[in-house]
């Protein structure tokens, strides 16, 4: 074995303990409420929850062709 | 009298048929769209050789005739012409000696489908069975089902989903595309499938005032709702403005093998001017490799990778193709414009109706709502906390689909993902007949929250993780035991966090 020699994939990708740890102090330290906004996109949130929201006038249309 | 007749498949040969049989022109049937879509389909399909079976009776056409034709001054066939194809060449001398079992001949693999001609002066194509496209690597048509066909004793099968043209006087284009989604969901949810003329009669029956029943020109959505809710079924609307919505609806429900009506405004946008509605049965769709943000964010779906829809268009033909190919959230069609130019016509989606089982209670966008904040959490743990190796948990891919529990059992129990001792415990859980199924993957890491499709909105609707990876469920267990759950606004999200709390 060469010291070069390429790290497993497994082994990069794998969420140490230490690493655990650290996002267990994260999140004990923030106010979630005040995070939120920076990753959750008002207008997204937006079209969403609007998905099955049909408006009245629209349910008359005729599909006709 | 010989009721049969062997014809080389051309599509001139096939034009040939219906004139003589429906004494239309051939120059009027070349103009029709059907004609040049079924040319280039058949073309795909391979086909070689045309069985015409003379006085056939079909089902749905005797439903339409009782209804309105038998009682016309001009006099009506009662029956149809059924045209089945095949991709060997084959004439009357090799034929009939398969009929009488005289034959080492195996025609089952090289059965195309078949058309159902009405003898009608325009409006020709009754049911209409043919293969999908080949290569479905791609393309997924998830409520395929076997058609038996008897051929003079020759039982025949094709995987479809059954089509048929409107014929603008007990159908109309909304009618045709319920009849064709009932062809699945009769099946799936044990319903009678009614014929055209008693889906248009249930959808006007309530509104005397809207058009006549009959000639029929068109139905509206609640008149669609009233024709769903007449089988049973619960018909579920949803607001398709936007291509990822309808992108990630049309998969979230066909991968439970749920059809759904598209309804869209057509129009030429080489002129500008729209030249009216349309609705057509979404039978399948063909999945890209790029994958693409849902509405410009940096939230990833599966099911935004969808390039193409395949629809039962009534006046273009079965599983025609429509692209999100256009910037402007319109689809490509196959309509001519007035010059007869495949191009030009663009459908501008409006809604979507998806006829439902009615324990399916949990609409998708509850789900995808839950899944989008959990995915925002990774982006903040991502941001802010430094890991020291190469997980990207900011860049996981959600697939998130209704599932049959029996569907899903049958999944995990094949998966070489799981262990014994995690799989043994999902398959022996309990589960309700529908779940929500959203599965995040990064690279080779996955993880599966599976939700109740059948509780109310405000349950408890999560079930359980499934672990495919530890990585990830160490990181949700993690989350769950140390975010303070008061700070979350969604209440099925702060639940789940509750039930992973160990």
């Amino acid at each position: 074995m060469t010291c070069d020699m390429p790290v497993e994939p497994e082994e990069q990708k794998k969420i140490s303990s230490e690493d655990l740890q650290k996002v267990g102090e994260w999140l004990k330290s923030i106010d979630l409420s005040q995070e939120r906004a920076k990753v959750i996109d008002p207008d997204t949130e937006k079209l969403i929850n609007g998905m099955s929201f049909i408006d009245p006038g629209q349910l008359k249309h005729p599909y006709t062709l | 009298m010989c009721q049969y007749r062997i014809v080389d498949y051309s599509i001139d040969n096939l034009c040939q048929i219906i004139s003589d049989e429906n004494r239309i022109s051939i120059s009027s049937l070349k103009q029709k769209l059907h004609i040049v879509y079924l040319e280039s389909y058949f073309n795909e399909l391979n086909a070689k050789t045309i069985v015409v079976e003379k006085d056939y009776i079909d089902k749905d056409y005797s439903e339409d005739y009782a209804a309105y034709y038998a009682r016309s001054f001009k006099p009506y066939k009662r029956t149809c012409v059924r045209l089945h194809f095949f991709s060997r060449r084959f004439d009357k001398s090799s034929f009939e000696p398969i009929l009488t079992n005289n034959s080492e001949i195996e025609l089952t693999n090289d059965y195309v489908g078949f058309i159902v001609v009405k003898p009608l002066p325009q409006t020709i194509l009754g049911r209409t069975c043919l293969r999908t496209y080949p290569n479905v690597g791609a393309r997924f048509f998830n409520f395929i089902r076997p058609y038996k066909v008897n051929l003079y004793g020759l039982e025949l099968s094709v995987d479809s989903i059954a089509y048929q043209e409107q014929d603008s006087i007990v159908a109309a284009c909304a009618s045709s595309a319920i009849w064709s989604a009932f062809q699945a969901t009769g099946l799936l949810f044990q319903h009678s499938i009614p014929s055209p003329v008693e889906i248009t009669k249930a959808a006007t029956i309530h509104f005397p005032y809207a058009n006549r029943h009959f000639p029929n020109k068109g139905l509206n959505s609640e008149q669609m709702a009233h024709a769903i809710r007449n089988v049973g079924l619960d018909p579920f609307l949803i607001t398709a403005v936007n291509y990822d919505i309808i992108k990630a609806t049309t998969y979230a429900y066909q991968r439970a093998k749920i059809p759904m009506v598209l309804g869209f405004m057509l129009s030429n946008f080489v002129k500008g001017i729209d030249i009216g509605r349309h609705a057509v049965t979404i039978t399948g769709y063909r999945m890209g490799v790029n994958r693409s943000g849902f509405v410009g964010q940096d939230f990833y779906l599966k099911s935004s990778k969808i390039e193409k829809l395949y629809c039962h268009d009534d006046q273009v033909g079965p599983f025609a193709r429509m692209e999100f190919s256009r910037a402007d959230n319109r689809l490509t069609t196959s309509w001519m414009d007035e010059s007869k130019y495949i191009g030009n016509i663009v459908a501008k989606p409006e809604i979507i109706i998806i006829p439902l089982y009615h324990k399916i209670r949990i609409p998708f966008e509850i789900i995808l709502n839950i899944v989008y904040r959990i995915d925002g959490l990774f982006k903040l743990i991502k941001t802010n906390v430094a890991f020291n190796n190469g997980l990207n948990i900011n860049e996981i891919e959600w697939d998130i689909f209704l599932n049959s529990n029996n569907d899903f059992k049958s999944e995990i129990r094949l998966s070489g993902e799981l262990n014994e001792a995690d799989k043994l415990v999902v398959l022996t859980n309990g589960l309700p007949k529908y779940i929500w199924r959203a599965i995040g993957s990064i690279d080779d890491e996955k993880i599966e929250f599976i939700f109740d499709a059948t509780d109310i909105e405000q349950g408890e609707i999560f079930i359980r993780l499934v672990p495919y990876s530890q990585n990830l469920t160490l990181l949700m267990k993690t989350i769950a035991n140390n975010i303070n759950i008061d700070d979350i606004e969604s209440i099925q999200l702060a639940k789940i966090f509750r039930a992973l709390r160990s």
